[in-house]
């Protein structure tokens, strides 16, 4: 018996994620704060982790009103100034 | 997981590092969604579950656990290579199965096909004569259906209309339910990788829905009629087959719900002493509308004893205000599906639609104070409108406006109405159905 595919065939070339750097030292921190309970604490703790290891210019965090909410245009504005962005988190 | 992929996913388009945390078992999840965003290099760091309810020492013990990795995510020497670009997806529209019906359907399910129930075979014919049905192209591309934000055709819907056992008939609802799925408004990224069980609900209005029989009365989220049955079935192998949607890998229901098996219902316009959905949504009498909306399980209202109206919207009422439902964190408004007799009564007792929105909006508001320090927090980031718009700080209301809350009146007899709490969607959609001319 001759059947049609009931999914999607497409082929698609894989985007490259950001370029990362060797160092990770003096440099602003960014944090998305899902607003998950709890990942306002393990971003504190990040924090200080942080700032013992790597000597940070600045930290950044952003809080989503809600987990199934896109980050807002002003709150990707922030997150900009950044050298690297940890979401924090998915549970 | 619900946007922090497609969040990373953007700031890695935009030359930032990310490295994205999650608790074990949305790993798979969100790799999932890395894919299906075609950014399968994305950086994870798996922490334990749950961290919701995790003491202090256990979150602290984490962090330390995941630093050195969540380092290694961010530095060039330990992240994959850019230069990799592997191919995604792969071709293959036509299949040729040895056997029959039960051979195709082994075949199906084995894949992840399937709902588990078995389905009808789509062959060149069957799909054409859906697609006579259709009132758009067969290869129109519609949009990109989340998750997997693939792009999807008449063509590649009536594949999965005829696997659901649609009447062609019923194709051009299909079309306009998965018109309604591609709108932002219904949010369905978020609902579909959710751990929530809210899923879409099916309302059709209009002409249509009583010329391809649609159940608005006695059972009509129940079994035996094969346009709610198999519309609303249509639409979740759509989301299965086209949309990607894996149970436990893209779709992390706690639970999920029955209606993500068919969820499709039609108003029963001719017993209602009220303004139709689609009519107070800008649509004439004349025409047939689709209005989607993200609904969890109906919650039944048994009104025993209840003798007019005021002491119905009492007992809705009750029913609102308790602890834990949806509408209480989300700003969505509720959808009650009100029995044809509790409608004549709250009609006889002058209650208009409107009035009895307005009724539940005063009404429905559960005093913070019954909630957990936790939870207050939550509610109050959540719903920040209901505090800033309303003006009760002492209170949590269901909506923010009266005008969120939906009411369709359908059902049998009986005095019985439906509360289906509602998640996700920023308003419910409507868009009309075009039937081929």
């Amino acid at each position: 018996m001759l059947v049609l595919s009931p999914t999607v065939s497409t082929r698609a070339e894989a985007l490259p994620i950001a370029p990362r750097e060797p160092n990770l030292e003096g440099e602003v921190w960014g944090f998305v704060d899902t607003s998950k309970v709890n990942a306002d604490l393990f971003i504190e703790i990040l924090k200080r982790e942080i700032a013992n290891s790597y000597h940070p210019k600045d930290f950044v965090v952003v809080r989503k009103q809600a987990p199934g909410l896109a980050l807002t245009t002003e709150q990707i504005g922030l997150l900009e100034r950044c050298r690297f962005v940890i979401f924090c988190f998915g549970d | 997981m619900s946007w922090s992929v497609q969040d990373a996913t953007e700031l890695e388009r935009r030359g930032i590092p990310t490295v994205t945390v999650c608790s074990a078992p949305f790993l798979k999840l969100g790799q999932a969604q890395a894919k299906h965003a075609r950014m399968p290099s994305i950086p994870f760091v798996k922490i334990l579950h749950p961290m919701a309810t995790a003491p202090t020492d256990t979150v602290a013990e984490q962090v330390k656990e995941v630093f050195a990795q969540i380092g290694r995510s961010l530095k060039a020497s330990d992240a994959p290579s850019s230069a990799e670009k592997p191919l995604l997806g792969e071709e293959r529209n036509r299949l040729e199965i040895k056997g029959g019906i039960e051979e195709v359907n082994e075949l199906f399910h084995e894949q992840g096909w399937t709902d588990g129930l078995p389905i009808i075979p789509p062959t060149d014919e069957n799909v054409a004569a859906m697609l006579s049905q259709s009132p758009r192209h067969a290869d129109e591309q519609l949009g990109l259906l989340p998750v997997s934000m693939h792009p999807v055709t008449p063509k590649m819907l009536a594949v999965n209309a005829v696997m659901a056992v649609c009447a062609p008939a019923f194709f051009p609802v299909v079309l306009a339910a998965v018109e309604c799925l591609l709108d932002d408004d219904l949010a369905l990224y978020s609902m579909q990788t959710a751990t929530n069980a809210t899923t879409p609900l099916v309302i059709v209005n209009g002409p249509l829905a009583r010329t391809l029989c649609l159940n608005s009365g006695q059972n009509l989220f129940g079994p035996g009629n094969r346009a709610n049955a198999t519309i609303g079935r249509a639409i979740r192998l759509a989301l299965i087959n086209l949309g990607g949607e894996v149970p436990g890998v893209t779709d992390p229901a706690t639970h999920g719900q029955p209606g993500k098996y068919s969820f499709c219902i039609a108003e029963a316009e001719q017993d209602s002493p009220w303004t139709p959905l689609s009519v107070e949504r800008g649509y004439s009498p004349e025409q047939s509308t689709v209005t989607l909306i993200g609904a969890g399980g109906p919650q039944n209202i048994f009104t025993y004893g209840c003798l007019n109206g005021k002491e119905i919207l009492e007992t809705f009422v009750g029913t609102l205000c308790g602890l834990g439902h949806n509408n209480i964190i989300f700003p969505t408004g509720p959808l009650f599906v009100i029995g044809p007799e509790h409608a004549q009564t709250l009609a006889r007792d002058g209650f208009s639609k409107r009035d009895v929105k307005q009724y539940l909006f005063d009404n429905g508001r559960i005093p913070l104070s019954r909630f957990s320090e936790g939870s207050q927090r939550g509610i109050r980031e959540r719903r920040a409108r209901w505090f800033e718009v309303v003006g009760d700080p002492a209170h949590i209301g269901i909506a923010d406006d009266p005008d969120d809350i939906l009411i369709v009146v359908a059902g049998g007899m009986g005095i019985h109405s439906q509360f289906l709490p509602t998640a996700f969607s920023k308003n419910a959609v409507t868009k009309l159905i075009r039937e081929k001319v």
